[in-house]
């Protein structure tokens, strides 16, 4: 062992660190009563443990001794005995005082003997901060950091001789044990204790384990331990890839980009058949054993390194290399566990105690982030000498004398800011998700405290996973006072965060920046198959398998309202609405970028009451990511995009997103669409086209993204729909909205003797019983169809092939010229260039849904028949029955417009004699037209071709309503 | 024979708690509390006995931990559940409010988890359901946590429950109503936020859950058949002489309407609400209240008016709403098997900000789909509701909400407007009321009604679609031949008449839906549709 000469020579190894005697004896006092989690500023050693663990280690030099004394301030495991490894024989006996035997963990420290801190304190004299070169490993989410010195520099010498086998790590605590006693330090232990406190667990087998786990595992353990579960795997392209040394792979990769957080997914410790035991492990002790597999991560990436500098890897030979090492010395290495199954909020239950759980929820509430005065540093002003001081109880308590005995001033100990350890932490309150909360239930809160890196990851209205110990914290009546009530209050330190849940679809990931993702190595995107991605292999394969299907397409567009009958079309449209187009954009141009181009289709059902439209909306709600419902009726312009309010928590102006930022990448329902204000509709405007949402209220000037896929369902005006009448007529909305509509279906209703029997027969067989129940028929489960709706969106971004292309031209082509009529000399407009890339679109969303990277030629035929139907039905001009998209554009049609023109002739002839000039009765000239006109006059048209005259200057109307008269203007 | 064992309890029920953990300390601990003081006080006679908790009686009278009972509804769910150390130091039992001193180290294995839930006293409860009890005096004390009753500025009880049998804890769910007996401490609430204030905490030993009509009734009354429809003329005869001047079939659409409630979620057969238009406005702006809430109030036990103006629908909650992670109540927020009473009769002209068009779309929602929207931060849970409507409107149709059926008050008596207007809003007390044990067949009639099940016969199934397809047929012929468009019968008119049907055989206490129950059906409505050209 290497240890005990440091012991000696301290000043002279990066790893010690000096300044801790005096820390230590700071960190004496009693152990604090825990602090409420949301005092106001409270920092976080609050979090419920010990505060006082953290950096006290350090006040020995050697490793092992950072172990025993974190052992003597006893660890956080709820158990009482400690039960030491029967198995580890030691040469010392225990002293009768030790701490680590007493079953208290909060009085223990002060049992234990100072003296022992006393004796080392001229050995740390002068403390000078400036030697500390290795951070102390301070994780803010596991309290105690065990300042476990890297063993690598240990083990290197000895790589040769020890063979790195299991015995030789084993046979440290024996070889370390004389040399320990001959230190005679009182509170020395010897290292068979460092069995985790209370149990079987000894902490110094879990290290080698894991060491051995990250230098073994390969991911044909993944798979043998999927076969064993009886689960699919998936095949492995080559022989070799099951051999691949995953972590070592990791730890290359860290290096080189300077990444300090190991992701680990527990399932590989259960899957590799060495460190089996480690998996129950970390999840009962994850407190004692995070620390150490922080350690033994360290050491491996020291390892590594030193081998890779050994062999002259490239940028690790010569300096680079001790440079390389050097660095990886005075960083902090977290592993990051995650891989369990996200259970539900309300299924804590108390004996999660200080365990490791995993939960899913929805943020709806995060402090800002907090500056975590971690070390407080003090200078006396007297005689220049320094002292640390650990956060207690959420407060520094300054020295109120020099601790040098030769200076003992009083009141002269000065804060250094700037010398001052902070680190972020931000509490989070997370609410269950609506579809984790059982029917009937309000949904249930819980308090996260994150961390580091952790925090900001997630922001309100994100759906999470999180991994975390669960704490619970006795609550005092008064907290002045011993007696309780024996309650507890709970919360979740946060070691892991995977944003989006499974269940349901995440946000569309290319909405987001890169920096929103959770930093780490081990679970990123391009991994996700390999190596966790065990379930998700599983779905992949599910998935791929049901995109194989022939008829997928029928399948997923039935699954999607399965309780609503025919309308096979729109259920159609919108299904390729939630495969959505690909975002495109310029990413040269001025500006920093061109625009984006949107990929989201918007859909517009208008049909006559009780049509189940709404309940389609209510569907796609369910299954669509960032799904929000909103009522045209119930919203204003404010709620649809964002609203200024103040914050309960900081008191600051903050801006609160509307339904159609919240659902940014992601689709918004809008039923009732015609009932909204032309205020709120308004907005629409801007979302429907340029995706984005200007705000500028109470100083706040800002442009939001929103996004969004539309779908909007709305009435016509008479609630009834007119068949005689165009559908600008019978929809009171601009055409300029409702252009911005990729597709527009019309949803009627029609009489039919043997529907109505049927329909009849249904109903009247549902009041038979009391209670009744519906048939079961093929279709997918909302979950599996969410997951392979989201599958598609987040994979699958399908490339336009040359055939396509030219499909797509020759179909725009063919639409617009379905306006030309031979017969009739006028030109219709049929298709304008938002058609082409509303075709475009729904293309890409049909290659999509079949899980293809090419949008090939059927993709192409599909959209255009969805085009086609739904301009069928809604830009048929009844007059004319010709298609005819100005009616959508403009709101007239070229029929109506000629039509419009006859009337205007017909009107001139009547009023060009002269009783135009004396003025002819409105409802007189209206009767005349109709005597002439073949076809009934249309009081609107009417009006329209008046206005028109009026505007010109032709004509003018005198009186009101029943008395109007049109009279000829001369000249 | 009565033991002594009830009235031990009820002086000192913590010795008895004790002496049960002595027993048994296992993990079932808790549904042992729940089996064994159900137990004790299984008759019903001495389960009265146990001081109950309301108006009379608040919270602070008790005295601390002493056992009473509380007949409520549970208003919010969503506080986090509490962790308590089940055994404090020398073998006490640890929960139910004990205090102790703290332990020098806490032995984890020990916690256990409560349910913390808010309940209130029930809304709109009638008070003859109060066992023969002088009207409830206005509390001079507040109570606490006021925005957590449905309704504003109504004296309640409100108490925090503890529940410490998980069990029971999943099952209980908001607006569910239940008598929970227990003891009485106070305790602050909600640990995180509200440190500060100390509310009335009941510790629960056990709890009856009630049906929707509160007390127990039978269906079909044992009866025969011509009394029980004699019984139920009279009443409707009642209700059109006292509350709806004498108009007759105005009352059996009431009472229909009353008795309805939720059969089944998929496919909906939901309470069909109802306006009844042309209701006159109050003689004088004191007297607002309808004569009929208080008619209806003697004959089912959960009544609420819902007196519309200007203020209540921009200014109070009708949304359950979460607000710092504390759900408000609003108005709506009512127990299962509550009738509704709307009055539009306040609104006067002005502006309806966003908060009215919310509250109204909620009400509208319930009325349509019976269910209603808790507001939650970034998403909003939908709960289920069971209440029967009816919107008393003064115009041809009522000017805020679309109920499935409307009917216009009819006078069939040659009064002056003025008399009419006075026998509709006259006070409470000038109701003339049968002979209490008339009244109690009256109470049994409907409250059996409210809990019926009701079939439908297979000739009369077979008759209703035939009935329905010619219907169909020859209304379409006329609407094509006519040149005004006729109104089509659409499946919402075949649906609404099942329902109808069917309450009209529950009102009959008829298991059965038969081509006489039908055709009466019809009857009825073609006199409701005639009334509204």
């Amino acid at each position: 062992m290497s240890s005990p000469p440091r012991l000696d020579f301290p000043s002279s190894d990066n790893d010690v660190d000096m300044s801790n005697g005096t820390q230590e004896q700071q960190t004496m006092p009693d152990a604090p009563p825990r602090d409420p989690l949301f005092l106001a500023g409270t920092p976080s050693t609050s979090a419920g443990t010990p505060a006082r663990l953290r950096g006290q280690a350090p006040a020995t030099s050697s490793p092992l001794r950072g172990i025993t004394a974190r052992r003597a301030v006893g660890l956080d495991t709820p158990k009482r005995t400690p039960l030491f490894d029967p198995g580890s024989s030691s040469p010392i006996a225990f002293p009768s005082s030790s701490p680590a035997k007493t079953p208290s963990r909060r009085v223990n420290f002060t049992s234990d003997p100072p003296e022992a801190h006393t004796d080392s304190e001229p050995l740390h004299f002068p403390s000078s901060p400036g030697t500390i070169t290795t951070p102390k490993n301070r994780r803010g989410d596991i309290h105690s950091s065990l300042v476990f010195t890297p063993r690598a520099a240990r083990r290197t010498p000895r790589a040769s001789d020890a063979l790195g086998s299991d015995g030789a790590h084993l046979d440290i605590p024996a070889s370390s044990a004389p040399v320990l006693s001959a230190a005679a330090a009182p509170t020395d232990e010897p290292d068979e204790q460092r069995a985790i406190w209370g149990t079987m667990v000894n902490l110094n087998e879990t290290m080698t384990l894991f060491h051995e786990f990250l230098s073994g595992f390969k991911p044909k353990y993944r798979l043998a331990h999927h076969r064993a579960e009886g689960r699919p795997t998936r095949a492995l392209l080559d022989p070799e890839e099951g051999e691949i040394l995953v972590y070592e792979t990791y730890m290359r990769r860290m290096r080189q980009t300077g990444e300090t957080n190991l992701n680990l997914d527990i399932v590989n410790l259960l899957a590799y058949p060495p460190s089996k035991k480690l998996y129950q492990y970390v999840i009962k002790y994850p407190q004692e054993l995070i620390p150490a597999m922080d350690t033994v991560l360290k050491e491996f990436m020291l390892e590594i390194a030193e081998r890779d500098r050994e062999e002259g890897i490239d940028g690790m030979d010569g300096a680079a290399g001790y440079e390389e090492i050097g660095e990886i010395m005075s960083k902090v290495y977290k592993v990051r566990p995650f891989g369990l199954n996200p259970i539900n909020m309300r299924e804590l239950n108390p004996s999660d105690t200080e365990k490791l759980v995993c939960i899913k929820g929805l943020v709806i509430r995060a402090t800002p982030v907090i500056p975590d005065m971690k070390v407080a540093f003090f200078r006396c002003l007297t005689c220049n000498h320094t002292v640390q001081v650990e956060i207690e109880r959420g407060k520094i308590e300054e020295p109120s004398r020099c601790p040098r005995d030769v200076c003992a001033t009083v009141g002269t100990m000065s804060l250094v800011h700037n010398r001052c350890d902070f680190a972020d932490r931000q509490v989070i309150r997370v609410q269950e998700t609506p579809d984790a909360v059982p029917d009937g239930q309000t949904p249930h809160t819980v308090s996260l405290s994150v961390y580091d890196e952790l925090v900001d990851v997630a922001k309100p209205g994100d759906r999470m996973i999180v991994t975390g110990i669960f704490r619970s914290l006795p609550v005092r009546v008064n907290p002045r006072q011993r007696t309780m009530k024996s309650l507890f209050k709970t919360y979740l330190d946060v070691v892991h965060v995977r944003l989006g849940t499974d269940g349901h679809l995440g946000f569309d990931r290319t909405t987001r920046s890169s920096s929103d993702r959770v930093g780490g190595v081990g679970d990123g995107e391009e991994d996700r198959d390999k190596e966790n991605g065990t379930l998700r292999a599983e779905l992949e394969e599910k998935l791929r398998n049901l995109s194989q299907k022939p008829d997928v397409y029928e399948l997923l567009a039935r699954s999607l309202a399965p309780s609503i009958w025919e309308m096979d079309d729109v259920k159609k449209g919108i299904l390729l609405q939630l495969f959505g187009g690909t975002n495109k954009s310029i990413s040269r141009g001025g500006g920093g970028g061109g625009p984006r181009y949107r990929g989201d289709i918007n859909v517009l059902l208008v049909g006559d009451p009780g049509t189940s439209k709404s309940q389609i909306l209510q569907y796609v709600h369910k299954i669509a990511p960032r799904g929000v419902y909103t009522s045209g009726k119930g919203s204003s312009a404010v709620g649809l995009t964002a609203y200024v309010t103040r914050d309960p928590d900081s008191k600051q102006l903050v801006l609160e997103s509307g339904a159609l930022v919240l659902s940014d990448g992601g689709v918004c329902c809008i039923d009732e669409f015609d009932k909204m204000s032309d205020a709120t509709r308004s907005v629409l405007h801007e979302v429907m086209e340029q995706q984005t949402v200007s705000v500028a209220k109470a100083g706040i000037i800002t442009t939001l993204n929103a996004r969004t896929s539309i779908l909007a369902a709305a009435n016509p005006v008479g609630s009834k729909y007119d068949v005689d009448m165009p559908i600008t007529r019978n929809i009171d909305l601009p055409p300029t909205l409702i252009s911005r509509f990729d597709l527009l279906y019309l949803v009627l209703d029609q009489v039919d003797e043997s529907l109505d029997r049927k329909l009849a027969q249904h109903l009247v067989g549902l009041y038979l019983e009391d209670t009744p129940t519906n048939e079961g028929r093929d279709i997918l489960p909302v979950k599996e169809l969410s997951a392979y709706i989201d599958f598609a969106r987040s994979r699958i971004h399908p490339v336009i092939t040359e055939n396509a292309g030219e499909e797509l031209v020759r179909s725009y082509v063919e639409m617009r010229n379905m306006g030309d009529d031979p017969r009739a000399g006028e030109k219709r407009i049929t298709a304008t260039t938002r058609q082409l890339e509303s075709m475009i679109r729904l293309s890409e969303g049909h290659a999509r849904m079949r899980f293809s990277d090419y949008v090939e030629l059927e993709d192409v035929r599909e959209a255009v028949r969805l085009m086609r139907e739904a301009i069928k039905t809604s830009a048929m001009d009844p007059r004319t029955g010709k298609i005819d998209m100005g009616l959508l554009n403009t709101g007239t049609g070229q029929g109506q417009l000629r039509l419009r023109e006859d009337m205007r002739k017909e009107l001139m002839n009547i009023l060009n004699g002269a009783e135009g000039l004396r003025g002819v009765k409105w409802t007189d000239a209206v009767k005349r037209l109709a005597e002439q006109s073949s076809i009934r006059v249309d009081q609107a048209e009417f009006q329209e071709v008046i206005k028109g005259l009026e505007n010109e200057g032709i004509v003018k109307v005198v009186g009101e309503r029943d008395r109007r008269t049109i009279r000829r203007i001369e000249g | 024979m009565v033991s002594a064992l009830p009235f031990d309890v009820i002086a000192d029920p913590s010795t008895e708690l004790q002496r049960l953990f002595d027993q048994d300390s296992s993990d079932s601990f808790p549904a042992r509390v729940a089996d064994h003081f159900s137990s004790i006080f299984a008759d019903p006679i001495v389960f009265d006995k146990i001081p109950p908790v309301d108006l009379n009686n608040p919270p602070e009278s008790f005295k601390d931990r002493a056992l009473i009972r509380f007949r409520a509804m549970v208003q919010d769910t969503s506080a986090s559940p509490e962790m308590y150390l089940a055994e404090a130091g020398g073998h006490k039992y640890g929960g139910w409010g004990v205090v102790y001193d703290a332990p020098d180290e806490i032995d984890y294995d020990n916690l256990r988890e409560c349910s913390v839930f808010w309940a209130v006293s029930i809304p709109g409860e009638s008070d003859w359901i109060h066992e023969g009890q002088a009207q409830p005096i206005s509390s001079a004390q507040a109570p606490s946590q006021p925005h957590k009753y449905p309704h504003p500025n109504i004296a309640h009880v409100g108490i925090q429950l503890k529940i410490y049998n998980p069990s029971v804890a999943e099952t209980l769910k908001s607006t569910d109503t239940a008598t929970f007996v227990g003891l009485i401490t106070s305790e602050p609430r909600d640990l995180d936020t509200h440190a500060s204030d100390a509310v009335p905490t009941l510790h629960v030993l056990f709890h009856r859950p009630h049906p929707i009509t509160i007390l127990p009734y039978t269906f079909p009354l044992p009866s025969p058949r011509e009394s029980i429809s004699g019984l139920r003329r009279e009443l409707i005869e009642w209700i059109a002489r006292e509350a709806l001047a004498d108009d007759i079939d105005a009352a059996e659409w009431v009472l229909l309407c009353c008795l309805a409630r939720v059969q089944s979620r998929t496919p909906p057969i939901l309470p069909p609400s109802l306006t009844l238009s042309r209701f006159p406005s109050p003689p004088t702006p004191s007297l607002c209240t309808p004569v009929l809430c208080a008619v209806i109030t003697h004959l089912f036990p959960a009544v609420t008016l819902l007196p519309l103006s200007l203020g209540t629908i921009n200014d109070s909650c009708f949304m359950p709403e979460s607000r710092e992670e504390d759900l408000h109540s609003g108005w709506l927020q009512l127990p299962r098997g509550s009738i509704c009473l709307v009055t539009e009769s306040g609104v006067t002209e002005g502006d309806i900000n966003e908060k009215g068009v919310l509250n109204l779309r909620a009400t509208q929602e319930i009325m349509t789909h019976q269910v209603l929207d808790y507001v939650f931060p970034y998403s909003s849970f939908k709960f289920e509701t069971d209440i029967a409507w009816i919107v008393l409107s003064e115009g041809h149709k009522s000017a805020f909400f679309q109920t499935h059926i409307s009917i216009p008050l009819k006078m069939t008596n040659e009064i002056s407007d003025t008399g009419v207007k006075e026998r509709l809003f006259k006070p409470k007390d000038e109701i003339t009321l049968p002979p209490q044990d008339k009244l109690e067949m009256f109470r049994s009639l409907v409250g059996g009604a409210k809990i019926g099940l009701v079939g439908v016969s297979e000739d009369a199934a077979e008759f209703i679609q035939e009935d329905f397809v010619e219907e169909r047929r020859t209304s379409n012929i006329a609407s094509t031949s006519a040149s005004k468009p006729h109104s089509k019968i659409t499946a919402d008119d075949l649906i609404r008449r099942m329902t109808m049907a069917k309450l009209l055989a529950l009102s009959l206490h008829e298991t059965e839906v038969t081509v006489d129950i039908w055709n009466r059906m019809k009857e009825l409505d073609a006199r409701r549709t005639s009334r509204l050209d």
